[in-house]
């Protein structure tokens, strides 16, 4: 029973286990889930949104969200795909709000200073060999995160999905809904407006 | 295919899902269009690129934080939430909000201030209209005061003010004995008529005047001069009779005004004494003093009393004192004419 759900949903055996373990009150469980995920989503939400501090907020909030309807997931799909269906109908709840607009409109302290949450480089591993080479790095990944966050909805979610998050075409239609000649050519043009934002300087 | 056809591929192209048959299509167009090749060139690269990206990783507090935010809350925290959170904007508009507030509270206040002034003279309280009917009252009885001043009848001496009703009565009622009462002695009118001031009752003397002679009534500082009465002299006596009338009158030897005369005399008696009179009452009909009140001090009133027989008979002798330590004592005295 198990191997045919596994084999159905795609589901990995630690997925499934962890999630009929906080389905049947295990918080621990839960813990752990959260602890398997949270990297990839609060990546996927970062480049959502473009703000550290309010990936954070929704990428506590998709798992809180999670956590309260866990009980209605009957594992028909990919965890992960449930998980960032909801972390996209999160971002956009935050991205109509009031908040996140005010926030838009000016300079978060918290951005600036390098606090150690605060800064959303902070914890990228510095491998370059060279101070400068560092700084680079860093105004690299800033323009990338601009050019990112300039596209439309659509194609930021695709682009992000596919290129950052590495996901395939149909995991893809899956989260967004989007049907798979869509998802490609939202693809497409979102690549091109990024190559020519981001022309002579990658 | 054209390049703009080429173009909608690459992406794909990068991806590998294209079918064979369609990769071999722009491999071949590649291979011979410098322009597509360098943008396949780029594409790739920036996809490279973005596959090559540091991942972001959650803070180290993420799950602490999630737990903290799954507690149940308590209702003072969730009502915080609810009125502050977000600070950025629910904290401007509050502000906003109290500032409006105040306005409009002061605005509202000074609204019922000056309200409140344009009726207050129509809802005057119970003591300030009887303030004001006090007032009247004073006013009324000052007015009186002065009109019985004007025509003499009567002259009281001063009292409290602050009974309006007794002093209006008063005013009235010793008025119309004197007018009317020609025979009685007034005293026991005055008695009733007199407003109880919690001071002791006057001592009443009745007396029957000596009658008025002319030359018996001066006083002993007035020079008599003995003259013969001649046409030539008459003036120059009489005139120096009208310079050393004390009380500022022109007294006429001829005419025998009893009431100056009386008061004369009486006033040549009191001063000394450093007395004074209070009240006076006439028979206008009769042109008469009908009864006087006088104020003695208390160590002249045997004084006084010797003095007064001069001016008449006393009917009944003047009774003792029966305090001691009176600073000073009222007398009521009664006149009596002969016929």
């Amino acid at each position: 029973m198990n191997n045919h759900i596994k084999k159905a949903s795609g589901l990995s055996r630690a997925d499934t286990v962890l999630i009929r373990a906080v389905q049947a009150g295990d918080m621990a469980a839960f813990d752990e889930l959260v602890l398997k995920h949270k990297d990839r989503l609060f990546n996927l939400v970062y480049w959502f949104l473009g703000n550290y501090q309010d990936a954070n907020d929704c990428a506590q909030e998709t798992f809180i969200k999670v956590f309260k309807s866990i009980k209605k997931f009957r594992l028909e799909s990919a965890f992960s795909t449930w998980l960032y269906r909801i972390a996209i109908n999160t971002c956009k709840n935050r991205i109509k709000s009031s908040a996140y607009k005010w926030g838009k409109k000016t300079v978060s302290l918290e951005t600036v200073n390098s606090s150690k949450n605060g800064n959303p480089f902070s914890e990228i591993v510095n491998g370059s060999p060279t101070p400068v080479m560092a700084l680079e790095k860093k105004e690299r990944m800033m323009r990338i995160q601009k050019a990112i966050n300039s596209l439309p909805e659509e194609q930021n979610r695709v682009v992000v999905l596919r290129d950052i998050q590495g996901l395939s075409y149909q995991n893809i239609s899956d989260i967004t809904g989007l049907n798979l000649g869509t998802v490609k050519s939202k693809l497409a043009r979102g690549r091109l407006a990024l190559k020519n934002q981001l022309k002579g300087r990658i | 295919m054209d390049c703009a056809g080429i173009d909608e591929l690459l992406s794909e192209y990068i991806d590998g899902t294209l079918d064979s048959k369609t990769v071999q299509m722009v491999e071949k167009h590649i291979s011979v269009c410098v322009d597509c090749k360098k943008k396949l060139a780029s594409l790739r690269a920036m996809v490279e690129e973005l596959n090559a990206l540091e991942p972001m990783k959650a803070p180290a507090d993420f799950l602490e934080k999630i737990h903290q935010r799954m507690e149940p809350r308590s209702d003072f925290s969730r009502l915080f939430k609810k009125l502050f959170v977000p600070f950025k904007i629910k904290i401007p508009l509050q502000l906003a909000a109290a500032a409006t507030a105040s306005i409009l509270v002061v605005m509202v206040l000074n609204l019922q201030k000056s309200e409140y002034q344009k009726t207050q003279p129509l809802k005057a309280s119970k003591s300030e209209r009887f303030a004001e009917k006090s007032k009247s009252d004073h006013l009324t009885y000052e007015f009186s005061t002065k009109t019985r001043s004007s025509a003499p009848i009567i002259e009281e001496a001063p009292e409290r003010l602050s009974d309006s009703k007794q002093r209006m009565s008063a005013q009235k009622t010793p008025v119309q004995p004197s007018i009317q009462r020609e025979d009685g002695p007034p005293s026991s009118v005055l008695a009733k008529a007199r407003p109880s001031t919690g001071k002791a009752q006057p001592i009443k003397l009745a007396m029957i005047l000596k009658p008025v002679a002319v030359v018996g009534a001066y006083p002993p500082d007035i020079t008599m001069h003995t003259m013969p009465l001649t046409e030539g002299n008459k003036k120059t006596i009489e005139q120096e009779r009208t310079d050393k009338d004390t009380l500022g009158r022109k007294f006429e030897a001829g005419q025998k005004n009893q009431i100056d005369d009386v008061l004369l005399r009486m006033n040549h008696i009191i001063w000394p004494l450093k007395g004074k009179i209070l009240t006076k009452e006439y028979n206008k009909r009769k042109n008469r003093l009908t009864s006087i009140q006088v104020q003695i001090p208390a160590e002249s009133y045997v004084s006084f009393c010797r003095e007064l027989t001069r001016l008449g008979t006393l009917k009944t002798p003047p009774p003792a004192l029966s305090n001691q330590h009176l600073e000073a004592v009222k007398l009521l005295i009664n006149f009596a004419y002969p016929e």
